[in-house]
């Protein structure tokens, strides 16, 4: 037991848990992370299920990292309990409990020969008889220098402590609604048993890999089953709903009305327990907002367009006997909602809208959600038909409207003119149970380094034995020229030159 | 058109530049008065500087720390800054020429990036920045200053090996840090070059950087023999280099602590609603957090001293130099603003 707690106080348990910390975080950012099991067997061919047992692929919440972040723990809660027993031993009584052997020990010490000048004692805070007519003689300043390296470490402690309990207990996810849409939030246990689930299903994957028929995906598929029930019953019961109000941009803008980037993201949301507004705020990023057990974090934001104006024309002018003269038209289509106009005998439904249109890979795809070159696409279809799709056509912006006739067999021309612009607000949702702790912990770690590095303790002795030899020494926690001049400065104060002594 | 913090900064790189030159004149052929006028250019140039950042500042609206080109032009001003307030009792020639070429090559490396005034983005539109980067940039400077002691330490530690004997570990390490500096500053800069040429296309500063090094290596050659009895003369006993390091290492491990750390963890929970994510620039500054708190603990609890926590020193600053450049160039996070 005893070497036990030698090993754990030790510097060199600390030194060695900290350098493999680091050596494991710095694998953990050059190996992608938290992706799925085939990736790292596939792309690290000799090493892929290494790092898979190891738990490599999610490093810095594997069993050999956090068993390490323990150790240091534990390491540093011995290290207070024996630090405080030696600050405590420096804070009160040192100079009784110190000895006159281990005074004459100290490195920065001198043997003076010269008489003392008459008021040395107002020099030192306490002098004390160490017996056999011995004096010893203290002041010591710095104390708060003492107190900061225990507080370094409780505040660490702390820190470890409270990113412990934020591991296991804690649940971060993030919500996503449109404008007027309203996101269900259920229970701390509903979204930790969602959570739960999550890791259990990417374990699952993985051993359906090496094994498809292993009968322990059966525990696990039961498993993942009973927390998706608890999740939706959560769900179907949530502790509140949020109703995302109205969401906008603002915008930097230049002197001549140009926009130059985006200055916020705005979501304007309201809290309802019971169909009951309790609370209504704005969140921006870095304007959090705090409500039940939750905090609500503005992370990210994306632009979608529901609608989109056209201008049709007829391909074949002649067509005009059958579609009527009217034309060109303007029309406005929704997603996913037919629309029958009384020209066409077919609905005609807008099936995609691509902001910023590309073909690549054989696939139509947008490389953005900016309006750089949109292309909708559009369906003929007919209703007494269950729906039957007759035909298609795209519909880019004027100067690409060249390309839609090789994609089109509508008899009209669609020319893309202005889609309306919504916006789609995504919150992180974040509860952190240990959060509390590590504030209070970064605090103390705060105010123990600037103990520390702000203040020296310092301990000026002075020895007078039997016999008359004078000792003087200093110490402390700083480096050793500072106590060199500090010993000549103390020698100063309280000694009689050789000339004082001579007119004496 | 040159805007007024660029033409600021090339005043600033000139005053440099000179200083640089009369230090090193000063340092090889034993000239004193030069030193004095280094010191005044070096001085000047920091103003120079320091007025360049303070415009950039409320032209942008923002601190200049939100970028490459920013933080490189700021820690460059923190590093001679720093250096030169440290050295204002304790002359020490050959260290402050060594910062002053750090600017020098740290304004140049900041050229090759972009320096358009952008709009700051949603996420660094807080108070927390100016406190979070400019608390860790000062701390870090720090760290650039301990990096260049130890290096002299190791320096003087091979030349006085007669009348203070190395054993054959701290003979290795010395030697290794002695040689392997300027090597992997060589390695380093190749890197840069073929960055640029390849991720910056359509760019010739790789060019530039190319020939600037060229130019650094004949230098170094050619002035080999002559710097080197310099520096005999006056690079200061190792003891107090040793101790200089620790000093400036107290100084810049709580600004780096504060700063880096704590402040980033509590802007990281205001913006991202986690203080904590394991993102790869976090990561490294507790990498470079963990290597300085060694470097204490051995120090203070053991009294080790010398050659060991020389190489603790420059092991902190490379890890330092990685989170300030190599995160943001080879690995993609939350944190790469470029």
């Amino acid at each position: 037991m005893k070497n036990l707690f030698k090993t754990l106080i030790s510097l060199k348990t600390g030194i060695y848990t900290l350098t493999a910390l680091s050596i494991l975080s710095i694998i953990g950012t050059f190996l992608p992370q938290n992706r799925e099991a085939i990736t790292y067997i596939t792309r690290y061919p000799i090493f892929g299920r290494l790092i898979l047992l190891l738990g490599f692929d999610d490093m810095y919440k594997s069993a050999i990292f956090i068993g390490l972040l323990v150790l240091l723990s534990i390491s540093t809660f011995f290290c207070i309990w024996v630090r405080f027993k030696a600050t405590n031993r420096r804070l009160f009584n040192r100079v009784y409990k110190a000895t006159v052997t281990e005074i004459e020990n100290l490195k920065s010490r001198k043997e003076i020969n010269q008489d003392l000048i008459e008021n040395w004692e107002e020099n030192f805070d306490k002098i004390v008889d160490k017996g056999y007519n011995t004096k010893a003689a203290l002041k010591s300043t710095g104390y708060f220098s003492l107190a900061g390296g225990l507080l370094l470490h409780v505040g660490l402690l702390l820190i470890f402590i409270g990113g412990l309990i934020g591991l296991i207990l804690g649940i971060d996810t993030m919500i996503h609604g449109k404008e007027n849409s309203i996101t269900p939030i259920p229970s701390v246990s509903a979204l930790r048993a969602a959570k739960s689930a999550d890791k259990l299903s990417r374990e699952a994957r993985y051993i359906r890999e090496r094994n498809p028929n292993a009968p322990i995906l059966n525990e696990y598929r039961k498993k993942v089953e009973a927390l998706h029930k608890t999740y939706d019953e959560g769900m179907a019961n949530p502790s509140f709903n949020i109703e995302f109000e109205k969401l906008w941009i603002d915008y930097y803008k230049s002197a001549d009305n140009q926009i130059q980037g985006i200055k916020s993201w705005n979501s304007q949301i309201s809290f309802a327990v019971d169909e009951k507004i309790e609370k209504s705020a704005t969140i921006k990023v870095n304007e959090p907002i705090s409500f039940g057990e939750y905090n609500f974090y503005q992370a990210n934001w994306q632009k979608y367009y529901p609608s989109v104006k056209l201008q049709v024309d007829l391909i074949n002018p002649e067509d005009k006997d059958k579609y009527g003269e009217n034309f060109p038209k303007i029309i406005e289509l929704t997603i996913n909602k037919p629309v029958k106009f009384p020209w066409y005998e077919y609905n005609l439904l807008l099936m995609d809208f691509l902001p910023d249109f590309r073909y690549q890979n054989n696939r139509f795809t947008t490389a953005t959600n900016e309006l750089n070159n949109p292309a909708a696409y559009i369906l003929a279809i007919d209703p007494q038909k269950g729906n039957e799709h007759k035909s298609q056509a795209w519909g880019f912006s004027p100067d690409q409207s060249a390309f839609a006739a090789h994609v089109s067999n509508m008899p009209f021309s669609f020319t893309f003119l202005s889609a309306e612009t919504k916006y789609e607000s995504f919150l992180t949702v974040s509860y952190d149970p240990g959060k509390p702790l590590v504030w209070i912990g970064c605090l103390l770690f705060a105010i123990g380094m600037l103990f520390c590095f702000g203040y020296g303790y310092t301990e000026r002795w002075l020895i007078i034995k039997e016999d008359g030899t004078k000792i003087i020494a200093i110490t402390g926690n700083r480096a050793e020229s500072f106590f060199v001049d500090e010993l000549k400065k103390l020698e100063e104060e309280i000694f009689l030159t050789k000339k004082e002594e001579t007119n004496d | 058109m040159t805007s007024p913090d660029t033409a600021l900064f090339i005043v600033a790189l000139i005053s440099y530049l000179l200083a640089f030159t009369c230090y090193s004149i000063y340092i090889s052929f034993n000239k004193p008065k030069l030193y004095g006028y280094a010191r005044t250019l070096n001085w000047t140039g920091v103003l120079f500087a320091l007025l360049a950042l303070g415009i950039r500042w409320k032209t942008s609206g923002h601190p200049p720390l939100t970028n490459m080109y920013e933080s490189l032009a700021t820690l460059s001003t923190f590093i001679v800054l720093a250096g030169l307030k440290f050295t204002s009792k304790e002359p020490i020639a050959i260290l402050e020429a060594a910062f002053n070429a750090c600017a020098v090559f740290m304004i140049g490396l900041a050229s090759v990036f972009p320096s358009n005034i952008k709009p700051l983005i949603p996420a660094l539109q807080s108070y927390w920045l100016h406190l979070h980067v400019t608390l860790a940039f000062l701390g870090e400077a720090c760290f650039a200053i301990a990096f260049l002691l130890s290096y002299l330490y190791c320096l003087k530690r091979l030349k006085t090996e007669e009348s203070e004997p190395l054993s054959d570990k701290e003979r290795t390490t010395c030697r290794f840090i002695v040689r392997g500096g300027p090597t992997l500053f060589f390695i380093g800069m190749i890197g840069i070059i073929f960055y640029l040429k390849y991720r910056m296309v359509g760019s010739n500063a790789w060019l530039h950087l190319a020939a600037t090094t060229i130019v650094i290596g004949i230098l170094a050659l050619l002035l080999r023999k002559s710097l080197n009895s310099g520096l005999e003369k006056l690079i200061p006993p190792a003891k107090r280099l040793d101790e200089l390091t620790y000093k400036v290492i107290a100084l810049g491990y709580p600004l780096f602590t504060v700063g880096g750390l704590i402040f980033g963890m509590i802007w990281a929970n205001k913006a991202w609603g986690r203080y904590w994510g394991w993102d790869p620039k976090e990561t490294w500054a507790l990498i470079t957090f963990f290597v300085y708190s060694i470097y204490l603990h051995v120090r203070l609890i053991r009294g080790w001293s010398g050659v060991t926590t020389a190489a603790l020193s420059i092991i902190g600053f490379l890890a330092t130099l990685f989170t300030l450049f190599g995160v943001n160039l080879l690995i993609a996070g939350l944190h790469s603003y470029v």
